[in-house]
């Protein structure tokens, strides 16, 4: 095997990501638990945020984990009709959307961004989620932040240089 | 037809004075030339005599309605911009300010502001409240005819590529926040730029947090931004950060079928929601 | 002592002057939908001819003396922190303006002062030598004249260049600097002549100075307490946005904060038209509104400063923060707005 591919089996390897898991408190928290009590098995990737429901969820705080070295986010909530406090996710629905859109536009892959619904009955589903969330990001790599390689600003931060026999 | 700048301004003039004599008004707020520059500066005229200082010019880019807020329990008039007239009455919908203080001139057929890449994309040449108005309004076929073919901002470049594009424009930010000072949509009396307690932007200034910013202020935009181009006019570094915003302002349009600020009664895109919306994207 | 060059010579000068220094010196740059004139280093050979000197540079290099983001090292208990040494050449500044080498002699003033020497402000200074450069026409919206910066001659500069419009006068200054930093025999080399070929370009330069519609009549300082009660603040700058550019762009704006990322301080602008730049921690914010961070601004450069400092103006009217504000508010209006209060008000001006 040339060493180009084995160095990058080892990275993949070794890339264990970390993912931010936004749940709220009702439906997902209660899945996940309901996941760990039926001994489902599933990555521990995850690093799990208790939220108190999924519209209380400020996207300002996607930015802020990615911008503090997430390598994903996972946002869970209720299905929609079943919230807690009866509408919460249906506007966290129009929020998330607005804010995948935003990222992806902006050049954030969309396999980093995962929002879903999740009763607290299904352990099941929960588990498979993250086992699908961990997928996903493992297959785009680790996270290197919004912009691009840091030489590449630097060298065009001041502007290009207009040529000219102005002397 | 677009009206002339020399129109509009005749007619403003006109329509000021009669303004003056029919409201009990504290100031009228438009643009007039300033006395040294030359440049077009906002002014805020306090009698009849002051009408003919009023002008419209290809530099008129600054947003006016922000200053209303400002005054907000007086009863104003304004010079209305379309675009103006929008965020205005973004603001009746959300409470901020009451339509019973305002007596709006409108501009028909806005000639637009030079240099402003939003005019080229503009979906409203007349405005949508007003008062008073001046100039010929504006057909909708003529709309749509100049707006065929029009491609809003960096819509046909890649994710990547864009991403590259803004962390080159954003390497030059300096972080005076003037975009957020022009815009006449950002309102807040504290905003979470200036917040430390959670201390959402850290201090110090690298292209990396200057992007966190842009990415933070453009998640406040969607269902509010009215596509004025007023943060990029304002921007001294010449730093085109429109097209974020732009983008969802067209996405809202497209999944929600809404569009900021074009009537006072319609409620804010985030404080309302349809049990069908769709969920593109989601797991 | 005044020598003539061709355009020529003068790149071949500063091609050899790249051999001790750093040259940085006015381009054209584009920056997104403008172009802006600003100072760059001079990367290579080839750029000595792009540089551009027609215009007044749309920013003062006064980020090369207090640069936005700066730097101080690790802090820790006892000593204050201190600049690593100079590993570098010394700097040239090429085409600096009158009004732009005001502004640094300003910084000189507040940064160097007897009591308190800023090191690192210090170390930048010892290390930059500036060509200073005639203004053949006065910039947009400038009143230089008004706040007494001739622009046409300085005398604060080692050297002076001066456009003919075929070639350049070079106008030695100080000789004493040239030869710490070696340079003086290159000079010498070049041919020398007569003053009087120079005066009258100047004299010619100077006729499009002579008009101008805005005067400052009021000696410096203005009268602290008069100006600070009489005048309506709030009508005059009403319009005003609070974002700050004009500070920025200011050749004499000097305010900065600390801010630390783990113990290593940092310093970076700041300005006294962001509403935090008075706040205190109970949440009091002393000047709580728009129009009093705008007096602040105003009455420092033309009052507080002048008082503090033998009378030298605030501000060097290049004109930059009218040209820069977003709302084109005109600090010439306000100053006229200023004046005409207080002669209405009767207060004398306290000349000096």
């Amino acid at each position: 095997m040339a060493t180009a591919q084995k160095e990058k089996q080892a990275q993949q390897k070794e890339f264990d990501p970390k993912i931010i898991a936004f749940l709220c408190n009702w439906c997902s928290y209660a899945a996940a638990d309901l996941a760990g009590s039926s001994r489902l098995q599933y990555p521990s990737n995850i690093r799990t945020i208790r939220i108190p429901c999924t519209g209380r969820l400020n996207p300002l705080l996607v930015i802020k984990a990615l911008n503090k070295g997430a390598d994903g986010i996972l946002v869970s909530g209720c299905h929609p009709g079943d919230c807690h406090y009866i509408d919460g996710n249906y506007y966290a629905r129009r929020r998330f959307t607005m804010l995948k859109d935003l990222l992806e536009f902006s050049g954030v892959e969309p396999e980093r961004l995962n929002f879903t619904w999740c009763s607290a009955a299904e352990g099941r589903r929960f588990a498979e989620i993250v086992r699908k969330v961990v997928e996903r990001v493992e297959s785009v790599g680790p996270w290197q932040g919004f912009l691009s390689e840091p030489d590449v600003v630097a060298e065009k931060e001041a502007g290009e240089i207009e040529d000219g026999e102005f002397l | 037809m677009a009206n002339s700048y020399k129109e509009i301004t005749k007619e403003l003039q006109e329509i000021a004075a009669e303004v003056f004599a029919e409201h009990e008004i504290k100031h009228l707020v438009g643009f007039g030339r300033g006395e040294f520059s030359g440049l077009t500066e906002p002014v805020f005229l306090k009698n009849p005599e002051e009408a003919e200082r009023l002008i419209f010019q290809d530099d008129a880019a600054p947003m006016l309605s922000k200053y209303l807020l400002k005054y907000k329990p007086d009863l104003q008039a304004v010079v209305a911009k379309p675009c103006d007239s929008r965020a205005l009455a973004y603001y009746i919908s959300e409470g901020k300010i009451s339509r019973d203080n305002l007596v709006i001139i409108g501009i028909n057929g806005c000639p637009g502001i030079e240099g402003n890449t939003a005019c080229q994309e503009c979906d409203t040449r007349n405005p949508v409240i007003a008062d008073y108005t001046v100039g010929e309004e504006m057909s909708q076929q003529e709309l749509e005819a100049e707006l065929e073919g029009v491609k809003y901002l960096l819509e046909d470049m890649t994710p990547a590529e864009r991403k590259e594009h803004y962390s080159r424009e954003f390497s030059r930010c300096t972080q005076c926040y003037a975009c957020r000072d022009a815009c006449p949509v950002c309102y807040c009396d504290h905003c979470y730029v200036e917040s430390n307690q959670p201390e959402w932007l850290e201090e110090g200034s690298s292209a990396d947090k200057d992007m966190i910013f842009h990415l933070m202020r453009t998640m406040h935009m969607p269902g509010r931004c009215v596509n004025c181009g007023a943060c990029e006019m304002a921007c001294p570094e010449g730093i085109e950060m429109r097209s974020m915003t732009t983008h969802l302002y067209h996405r809202a349009k497209e999944l929600y079928n809404y569009r900021p600020g074009i009537s006072p009664e319609q409620p804010t895109l985030f404080s309302d929601f349809d049990k069908e919306d769709s969920e593109p994207g989601f797991l | 002592m005044i020598k003539k060059l061709t355009a020529e010579e003068l790149k071949a000068l500063l091609g050899e002057l790249r051999q001790k220094f750093l040259v940085i010196a006015p381009f054209r740059v584009k920056q997104g939908r403008l172009t802006k004139v600003l100072y760059q280093p001079v990367k290579s050979e080839d750029q000595l001819s792009s540089i551009y000197l027609k215009e007044q540079p749309d920013a003062s290099p006064k980020e090369y003396f207090l640069p936005r983001d700066d730097r101080l090292g690790e802090e820790t208990a006892g000593a204050d922190c201190q600049p690593e040494e100079w590993s570098d050449y010394p700097r040239l500044f090429l085409g600096v303006r009158s009004c732009d080498i005001a502004g640094i002699e300003l910084f000189d003033d507040v940064f160097t002062e007897n009591d308190f020497v800023d090191p690192f402000y210090q170390q930048r200074r010892d290390n930059s030598l500036i060509i200073g450069y005639s203004c053949q026409e006065p910039a947009d919206n400038s009143f230089c004249q008004e706040v007494g910066i001739n622009p046409l001659e300085n005398e604060n500069v080692p050297l002076m260049l001066y456009d003919a419009g075929e070639g350049f006068y070079l106008k030695v200054q100080d000789q004493d600097v040239l030869k710490r930093f070696e340079m003086l025999d290159m000079i010498e080399e070049l041919p020398e002549v007569e003053s009087s070929e120079l005066e009258e370009i100047v004299r010619e330069n100077r006729k499009n100075f002579s008009e101008n519609e805005f005067s400052l009549e009021r000696g410096l300082p203005f009268p602290e307490k008069e100006a600070f009660t009489s005048v309506d603040w709030e009508e005059a700058t009403a319009s005003c946005l609070g974002c700050g550019v004009c500070t920025f762009y200011c050749p004499t704006c000097f305010c900065f904060k600390f801010f630390w990322e783990e113990i290593e301080k940092n310093r970076a602008w700041d300005s006294c038209m962001f509403s935090l730049f008075t706040a205190h921690a109970s949440g009091h914010n002393p000047r709580e509104t728009q129009d009093q961070r705008w007096r602040q601004r105003l009455l420092h450069k033309f009052s507080y400063h002048p008082t503090n400092y033998q009378g030298s103006p605030g501000c060097v009217g290049c004109g930059r923060c009218v040209s820069k504000c977003p709302v084109n508010l005109d600090i010439r209006r306000v100053l006229d707005r200023v004046e005409k209060t207080l002669a209405g008000e009767g207060v004398k001006g306290n000349e000096s």
